[in-house]
């Protein structure tokens, strides 16, 4: 009984409310229609509510039915006559029936909703038609029926009966080219149906059938006989096909683009058309429509006698039509419409489809026994195999649905908006054919109308501004949606003002989003998808419609969840287009199979930018910033993920991991895997990264299966699915592998070239890694060490609180670094080592407890995360991370004194800091050691200097500032030292800087050679004394102003080139 | 059937020479060939994903969930060991991998220790599952201890992990 009870109840909500959306299509027809249509419109609404009334009335929900029947009250009143359907009528109707919704929603609590609004309106209304007085009587100029507010030049053709009840004929006719070339439009996209060969969809059927009424209509109406004529031809053939009654093909188009010029033509010689000469083309229709030649002839002799004579017996030709007239399939259709459907519970649908799912493996495994089997059972394996194919694509089908059906909304909106900002918006609409899954089609609705009311509220500009603009007065608002690479593609675009640049980038300073520099690095197009994140409105004042603090990103979450994307492209004044791309259905999508770790992922298509295969033996690699892979695509640095490490990592990177995994690969051959390296570039958002993957498989359309719910926490992937040999594989989840790395979309710019450039010649550096205490691994530069001695700790005396070591006729004074720096102490062993470093005029030796090894490696000082005087920075070695020391300052923190008096010894000249402050040097070089520890002792000497990683920057930079001495390196990659030199004494500005070359070579042959290209000095890179030295020289001879005389003779004359204290 | 109410038939399996029974009524199926393609991130007791005509079953790894090692391989092609799977009443669909499925024991409720008993119990399996909830009782048959699980909770052991 209940049972019985809840289904009555269902069945009655499920009918209401398809016939409340019905209704709602209908009225929004009605104010575009015909005044036949109208009537027609009338009735349809007046039945459909009069239903609702009577089965809410019999469920006992009077609620429903009081409002219902308020009104139905109303509508008789209209389709009586009695009234106009006039914009507060069917306003009214509509906000009843949006109310009847709500109530629908949950019927046993639909006498809860509070209608009173509604029912007052309406009474209103009906107790104005009922005062005799105040009847608004039907006015006899159907012109006027047009609303007022509603400026569309969509006019409603008028029932042509007595040619001269219109005056002013001219008038009229202008009238109906502007119709035409309104509908124009549709004719363009039937005809595009027609050259595509496909079949119609239901809406485009009505629009068929409206367009030949009109067509008709106009031709009844005008006095020409050609414009007729070809109006008749072009109805009649747009109907042929639509009945498919006539064969399409490319005669048949041909001829009907024919038809369609000449339309055209005649219209714009509207006076003369009579005097064109278009028996050809009737001719060619006569042939065309093949068997019904005769009969069409005669019936357009008989057509052109009465055009001639009797133009007020339009009766009569209507008989002639009758039997392609356009009232009649229309009703047909309508009829047919429903006997063709049946209402499914989408459940079995489901079922269905995952049956079929199931029928696809079986078929697989037959397939693959089959390969090996007899000749005889292949021919039936064949069958199965075809007829699974096509039941799974049939089932797939009956989940798919038109994006037609939601575009009815859409007009909703847009009438909303136009009445609400007094706004001219006209809605261009095409692609109802194209087909999305079900429940796909449900969730899009809700984030187009959100972009469709963004474009309307905040694109659109008003009528005033848009005819200043030199724009026509209605902006358009276009929907489009199209089939590419696998995907549903949806444009919504608007001609209004476009997004500003500018304005999104005080917003997000404003807002906090982004920081000044992020978002001066960032082109145009990402600054505009800025506001698809969260908390972004720019909007000068929040209206009604869009812009209630819930921005764009709402429009992004719920695309992302379908696997689509949003794109936004704008510019500004023209106008804005958002791009959306989904999967056809969510069920089944396509997907890359790639191989990693053995095992097979399936990456969904929505996210695939494209693949990319580098060799071996290519110039392009994998680069890095120290913490991420990146690779340079196409001047876009990418960062860049593995998909083995992601999958053996269960912990979110942190910095260590990704270090880790950097200098994993930095060691060893990057292309093990067949001398190839392969990625998927995968967009997330506007990002874009690289997936390193082990081998790509192919495309495959897979059955999604949701992620099973004890393994919901797993982040990386989004799914599984069972593939073609019957195994699962796992969908990976974009976002959550490039959560799961930790990505940084915002690389530095200016940082990751410097890197990528570096990159190119690869540095090496030799060090010598070693321990003292038992935390900390430090490295020293090779070349800064004289040799490593054995000791035994035994033989260390103490004097004081200092310690020293006697080697043959030397005593050395023993540093340990934990005296000097903030790190642990010292273990002592048996057998200790004292490396003795070079190029330092003190008898010292740094008494380390391990020598580990001595490596040539990649050096990627870090400098900024570990600040200590005598340290350089910090890298990663062995997975470990490593202090670099800065033997020079290490030196003077140990012994002031003693480094103080060599310099006296060696330097013999004092200039005052003052000075020195005003020094600017320019220091070029490769090696991040070297440059650092150079940079460090002029910095600790009181002089400015700016560095350059290479010849090219170092030029790049010596021409921005006006530099008094110029330090640079010879070896060193893009530009080595001596193009450098030669380029500036080259160059105009600067160009007799005093440069000193600084290399670890020391032939003749190479000293020559500096001198040869324009360095005036040159010194051996690691004898730092030397440096300083000639550096006071060069300040004392060339820069310092008062010696400005000597300054020129020396340069003349005296330029010696000293090539170290060998 | 004769059955009366007071009587429950088990599925019996053994896992590292212990017997354990499942209620016949938990279970879906038995099968006993298949491959496994495992889950990258997902916790221990989790072997992977089992494909059976067009289901996806998530396969869990009772010897983890018992303290033992971790069974390795992930091709299965008619071996003594047998893949357990669960109906979906239980939850999303799941198994469990066993060494080899034993006799359907008929067993009188009556003659079935509860659970409260076994918590000082000497036998480390028994601890560890009366501590994870997976022991409904343990009964006493002609020759061996048989472990009785709650086949509803094991799908808890991996959720509750997180």
């Amino acid at each position: 009984m209940n049972y019985i009870d809840d289904q009555v109840v269902n069945e009655f909500i499920e009918e209401s409310n398809e016939l409340l959306s019905s209704i709602e299509e209908y009225f929004l027809e009605l104010d575009s229609s015909t005044e036949k249509d109208k009537t027609d419109l009338i009735h349809k609404i007046f039945r459909a509510i009069h239903t609702i009334k009577g089965s809410a009335g019999l469920l006992n929900f009077d609620a429903i039915s009081d409002l219902s029947h308020l009104m139905e009250t109303l509508l008789s009143k209209l389709r009586e006559g009695l009234i106009e359907p006039e914009a507060k009528y069917i306003d009214a109707l509509l906000s009843g029936s949006d109310k009847l919704k709500i109530m629908l929603e949950d019927v046993s609590k639909s006498s809860e909703v509070d209608s009173s609004e509604e029912k007052e309106t309406i009474s209103n209304f009906l107790d104005n038609i009922n005062i005799p007085g105040n009847l608004n009587p039907k006015k006899n100029t159907n012109f006027k029926s047009h609303e007022s507010y509603e400026n569309e030049p969509i006019i409603p053709i008028p029932k042509f009966k007595k040619p001269d009840f219109i005056s002013d004929i001219n008038e009229l006719i202008k009238t109906i080219i502007i119709t035409f070339n309104n509908k124009f439009n549709d004719l363009q996209n039937i005809f595009l149906c027609i050259e595509d060969k496909k079949s119609f969809t239901n809406e485009e059927k009505v629009k068929i059938i409206r367009f030949c009424d009109l067509l008709i209509n106009v031709a009844k109406y005008t006095h020409k006989k050609n414009i007729y004529f070809v109006l008749y031809i072009l109805k009649d053939i747009t109907n042929k096909i639509y009945e498919q009654d006539i064969v399409v093909d490319d005669e048949l188009i041909q001829f009907y683009f024919e038809v369609v010029t000449k339309t055209n033509t005649l219209f714009e010689a509207y006076d003369h058309s009579d005097e064109t000469d278009i028996s050809e083309l009737i001719r060619h229709y006569g042939l065309l429509t093949g068997k019904l030649q005769k009969e069409n002839v005669q019936q357009q002799n008989q057509l052109i006698k009465k055009e001639e004579n009797k133009l007020s017996k339009k009766e009569n030709i209507d008989l002639n039509e009758k039997s392609n007239t356009s009232l009649s399939p229309k009703k047909e259709e309508l009829n047919a419409e429903k006997h063709d459907t049946v209402r499914l519970n989408i459940n079995i649908l489901d079922k269905l489809m995952r049956l079929a799912g199931e029928l696809v493996l079986v078929r697989n495994q037959q397939l693959i026994k089959a390969s090996s089997s007899l000749f005889d059972d292949r021919e039936i394996i064949q069958r199965l195999d075809s007829i699974t194919t096509e039941i799974q694509e049939s089932v797939m089908q009956t989940r798919l649905q038109p994006i037609g059906n939601i575009y009815s909304k859409f007009n909703r909106t847009i009438r909303d908006i136009k009445r609400k900002l007094g706004k001219e918006i006209r809605l261009d609409t095409s692609g109802y054919h194209v087909e999305l899954d079900k429940s796909i089609i449900e969730t899009l609705a809700g984030p187009m109308i959100h972009i469709i009311r963004n474009a309307a509220d905040h694109g659109i500009e008003t009528p005033e501004e848009r005819k200043k603009l030199g724009k026509p007065v209605a902006g358009t608002i276009s929907i489009s949606a199209y089939h590419e690479g696998g995907l549903i593609n949806i444009s919504i675009s608007d001609d209004g003002k476009g997004i500003q640049p500018d304005k999104i980038k005080s917003k997000a300073l404003e807002k906090g989003i982004k920081t000044q520099t992020e978002l001066d690095s960032m082109s145009e197009k990402e600054l505009i998808n800025l506001i698809l994140l969260p908390g972004f409105s720019t909007s000068d004042q929040i209206s009604d419609l869009s812009g209630r603090g819930v921005g764009l990103d709402v429009v992004t979450t719920s695309i992302e969840k379908l696997n689509g994307s949003v794109e936004i492209n704008s510019k500004p004044g023209l106008g804005t287009t958002f791009q959306l791309k989904l999967p056809l259905t969510l069920a089944i999508i396509p997907c890359l199979i790639v191989l990693s770790n053995g095992y097979r992922y399936a990456i969904p298509q929505t996210n695939l930018e494209e693949l990319v295969s580098i060799n071996s033996d290519s110039k392009y690699k994998i680069e890095n910033t120290g913490y991420q892979e990146v690779f340079r695509l196409r001047n876009n640095l990418i960062p860049v993920i593995r998909l083995n490490d992601i999958l053996e990592n269960k912990v979110q990177f942190d910095l260590n991991t990704q270090a880790q995994i950097v200098e994993k690969y930095s060691k060893i051959d990057q292309f093990q895997n067949n001398g190839k390296l392969n990625f998927a570039v995968l967009r997330l958002g506007n990002n874009k990264f690289g997936l390193i993957i082990d081998q790509v498989l192919g495309t495959e359309e897979i059955v999604v299966k949701p992620m099973h719910s004890a393994l919901n926490n797993i982040k990386i992937y989004s799914g599984g699915t069972i593939l073609g040999d019957g195994q699962v594989a796992l969908i990976l989840n974009i976002e959550g592998l490039a959560k799961h790395c930790n990505l940084n979309f915002n690389l530095n710019l200016e940082k990751t070239k410097e890197i990528s450039e570096k990159n190119q010649v690869i540095e090496k550096e030799s060090v010598l890694i070693f321990k003292a205490g038992v935390d900390e691994q430090y490295a020293l530069a090779l070349p800064f060490i004289q040799r490593v001695e054995q000791i035994n700790p035994s033989s260390i005396e103490n004097v004081g609180d200092k310690e020293f070591i006697k080697f043959g006729d030397k005593t050395l004074k023993i540093l340990k670094l934990e005296n000097l720096l903030d790190v642990s102490d010292t273990m002592y062993k048996e057998e200790m080592y004292l490396i003795i470093p070079k190029h330092i005029n003190l008898p010292i030796g740094i008494l380390v407890s391990e020598i580990i090894d001595t490596k040539e490696l990649l050096i990627n000082l870090n400098t900024q995360s570990y600040f200590e005087k005598g340290i350089l920075g910090t890298d990663f070695i062995n997975n470990r991370l490593t202090l670099f020391i800065d033997i020079f300052q290490l030196i003077e923190l140990f012994d002031p004194a003693g480094v103080h008096k060599v310099r006296e010894e060696i330097v013999d000249f004092e200039i005052n800091q003052e000075e020195k402050n005003q020094i600017r040097i320019l220091l070029v070089e490769d090696s991040s050691i070297f440059r650092q520890i150079v940079k460090s002792y002029l910095e600790n000497d009181g002089f400015n200097v700016d560095v350059a990683k290479n010849g090219k920057e170092g030029l790049l930079k010596f021409k921005k500032k006006n530099y008094d001495l110029l330090i640079s390196d010879i070896e060193m990659p893009i530009m080595n030292g001596f193009e450098l030199i030669e380029n500036i004494r080259g160059s105009k500005f600067n160009s007799d800087i005093p440069a000193m070359a600084l290399s670890s070579f020391g032939s003749e042959q190479f000293i020559r050679k500096a001198h040869e290209s324009g360095f005036d000095f040159y010194e051996i890179k690691l004898q730092k004394d030397n440096i300083i030295k000639r550096i006071g020289h060069i300040l004392r001879n060339y820069i310092n102003p008062e010696l400005e005389s000597n300054k020129k003779l020396l340069s003349e004359n005296s330029v010696k080139l000293i090539g170290g204290n060998s | 059937m004769s059955t009366n109410d007071s009587i429950s038939q088990f599925v019996t399996f053994v896992i590292d020479n212990n017997y354990y029974g499942i209620n016949i009524l938990d279970i879906k199926e038995i099968q006993s060939e298949f491959s496994i393609t495992p889950v990258f991130h997902a916790s221990n007791e989790v072997l992977g994903f089992v494909n059976l005509r067009g289901q996806i079953y998530l396969i869990i790894d009772i010897r983890v969930i018992l303290g033992k090692e971790k069974i390795q391989k992930t091709e299965f092609d008619l071996v003594e060991e047998k893949l357990v799977i669960f109906k979906e009443s239980l939850g999303d669909p799941f198994g469990i991998i066993v060494d080899h499925i034993g006799d359907v024991e008929e067993i009188d409720n009556d003659m079935i220790e509860t659970f409260k008993s076994l918590t000082d119990s000497k036998n480390e399996d028994l601890k560890n599952l009366s501590t994870l909830e997976l022991v409904e009782g343990i009964s006493r048959l002609d020759d061996k201890l048989l472990i009785l699980l709650r086949s509803r909770n094991l799908l808890n052991t991996i959720e509750n992990k997180h």
